[in-house]
């Protein structure tokens, strides 16, 4: 493999095209240049496109590492193709092949002659360039020239690509480093809105180590019993009683300490633990809420993920129902507006069929993502809840009363009750009030608190409504 | 039974940049490179060009289209190519020109280009867009340019 390089090179320089393309192979041909034959074995020559295949690649970049007549520096672009599942679906197969062979064109004509273009995988390419120096120009290149619209059998695709760049030396690199690294800085790209390149830095790599660790431990955190449940209260404000207490998951990690929600929700949900999570969850808040006096409701949030398995989800809910002995008419679930956002049936069956065991379902967040009323109008919620975010503008901000009055209005009209969260002070609780909400929720009425004092809250709010009414 | 005529109206931005006697060799390059291009595959279209943009009608079959826009949307010398339409028609809307142009500053033809995008990626709009790039070129042909007829093929 000692001459990898050089005949890929004068390839690469446009002599030629180095397999026929799947569609206008003659059109395409460079003027007065006659097709040539890619001195690719098969064994190492993707068959659809006529770049190299992943062997190549391998191979190649080891060679690249092991080589030691050149001090420079060896670049990898790791390319992933963005939309191009959506084209193969929607245009069919056919057209999806095509469209990666003219990606292929692209690729080819964009590089210079010292690149080896490697198609990896369906729409993962890659550009080994062996003086790393102009990868980024070249990275733009691509990511305009992919981004070009495609003409393709009488269809128009357009795509795109997101690219990660990494660098090894010669002296010290490894191809696994390379290969890593090229794929943290492509995943970044890809999170930062695709359409563009990322370089990698070592950041990149502390990052993704850090959410390792934190796999790791949510794995086993169920089992080391580092989950508590904490409880804040929802208040009515016509009656000032508390109508129920959501639950609100807590994960105490044995080093970092508290870990935010925020941060550890969307990990389970990656990893699939969040289904066991949310079983405990339930199986908790059910016991723990048995012995609250006033018997309010307890709310606790359920994950899209988990409606995945609506057989399982209903069992796991009546499992916590009977082993706790809690009245179904006590639980309200909370669901956010991404579940219904899943359009299969079996979401909205599994709601009805909690529904029928008297249990309640809750809209949470509403307003945030991509609230339609076509998705209050899908199920007949008992409440919605009103995002903090509207909330918090009422006292200054005029457009964010008008939402909450609309949706108060609305909530009213179907027949559900509406509360609004994040409520800190008492003129948001007036504002909110006027606005038509029925229920507030917030620091106003109380923080989060641990299971234990849920009791002497509630005892206190009782009290203090009998004192109120004296 | 001849395979049906395709037409692709595109626009794009221009990002030829330097002194006006710069902009007009390229022109003048392009439309040299693209009626030589176009005569040996079919192909005939219309091109207009203003100092913000370009405008072009590419009509032919079907092959051939694809294969010329393909060459020509690699080129650097524009940005932002959002195809407007492609479609199969009845016949050509410039049968008569390689690649006819509009566009010289002499002649006062000045579009604000810009304003001939379409704001969004709908589809329809996209299609309406290219039917008005379409009258719009049809008619600034008329006036401006030369019929410059086909090579046989």
């Amino acid at each position: 493999m000692s001459d990898i390089w050089t005949p890929w090179g004068l390839i690469e320089r446009g002599r030629g095209e180095p397999a026929p393309d799947a569609i206008h192979a003659s059109a395409h041909s460079p003027e007065g240049l006659p097709p040539e034959q890619l001195p690719l074995t098969d064994a190492l020559r993707d068959p659809l496109t006529g770049l190299g295949n992943r062997r190549a690649f391998n191979e190649a970049i080891e060679h690249a590492l092991q080589g030691s007549e050149d001090g420079g520096v060896v670049a990898l672009l790791m390319i992933d193709l963005d939309r191009f599942r959506m084209v193969n679906e929607t245009l069919g197969h056919l057209i999806g092949d095509a469209l990666l062979c003219l990606v292929a064109r692209r690729l080819r004509q964009s590089t210079r002659g010292t690149e080896l273009v490697c198609r990896l995988d369906s729409d993962e390419f890659a550009v080994l360039v062996r003086n790393g120096g102009d990868a980024e120009t070249l990275a733009d290149r691509l990511v305009d020239v992919l981004g070009r619209p495609f003409l393709i059998k009488g269809q128009v695709a357009t795509i795109g690509a997101s690219i990660g760049i990494a660098r090894a030396s010669l002296k010290d690199g490894t191809a696994v480093d390379l290969i890593r690294h090229a794929d943290l800085a492509l995943h970044s790209a890809k999170r930062a809105g695709r359409q563009r390149w990322h370089a990698f830095d070592p950041s990149m790599a502390q990052r993704a180590e850090a959410r390792r660790n934190l796999e790791t431990d949510l794995r086993k955190a169920l089992k080391m019993g580092e989950f508590q449940l904490v409880y804040q209260p929802q208040l009515n404000i016509r009656t000032h009683t508390v109508t129920g207490v959501e639950a609100l998951l807590r994960w105490h990690h044995p080093t970092l300490g508290v870990v935010s929600p925020d941060t550890f929700i969307p990990i389970a949900e990656d990893i699939g633990a969040i289904v066991a999570i949310g079983e405990w969850v339930l199986r908790t808040a059910c016991r723990e809420a048995m012995d609250w006096p006033g018997a309010p409701r307890v709310a606790v949030n359920v994950s899209p993920l988990q409606f995945e398995d609506g057989h399982r989800l209903f069992a796991a809910v009546q499992r916590a129902l009977s082993a706790s002995g809690l009245a179904p008419g006590r639980l309200e679930l909370e669901i956010t507006e991404s579940t219904l956002l899943r359009t299969d049936q079996g979401v909205l069956e599994t709601l009805h069929r909690l529904r029928a065991l008297d249990i309640r379902v809750a809209m949470d967040d509403f307003g945030t993502g991509y609230s339609s009323l076509g998705q209050l109008m899908a199920f007949p919620f008992d409440k919605i809840k009103i995002d903090q975010s509207f909330i918090r503008g009422t006292a200054s901000q005029v457009g964010g009363a008008a939402v909450v009055r609309a949706i108060a209005a609305l909530g009213s009209s179907l027949g559900m009750t509406t509360i609004a969260e994040g409520v800190e002070t008492q003129e948001q609780a007036l504002l909110v009030q006027s606005d038509g909400c029925t229920d507030i929720q917030g620091y106003l009425i109380g923080r989060p608190i641990p299971g234990d004092e849920v009791t002497a809250m509630l005892v206190a709010f009782h009290t203090d409504i009998k004192s109120q009414k004296v | 039974m001849a395979e049906p005529l395709y037409q692709l109206v595109y626009c794009s931005l221009n990002t030829i940049s330097g002194a006006s006697v710069n902009v007009t060799d390229e022109i003048r390059n392009i439309l040299a490179v693209s009626r030589r291009n176009n005569v040996k595959v079919g192909v005939t279209g219309a091109l207009l060009f203003t100092t913000s943009g370009f405008a072009q009608v590419l009509e032919g079959q079907m092959d051939a289209v694809e294969a010329t826009f393909e060459r020509i949307q690699s080129d650097m010398r524009h940005s932002d190519v959002t195809v407007l339409s492609f479609l199969p028609v009845e016949r050509r809307s410039f049968p008569d020109w390689s690649m006819a142009f509009a566009g010289q500053p002499a002649t006062g033809v000045a579009y604000a280009l810009k304003d001939m995008f379409p704001p969004s990626s709908d589809v329809e709009a996209l299609t309406l867009a290219g039917g008005k790039v379409l009258r719009l070129l049809e008619s600034a042909v008329r006036d401006e340019d030369e019929p410059m007829p086909r090579e046989a093929s």
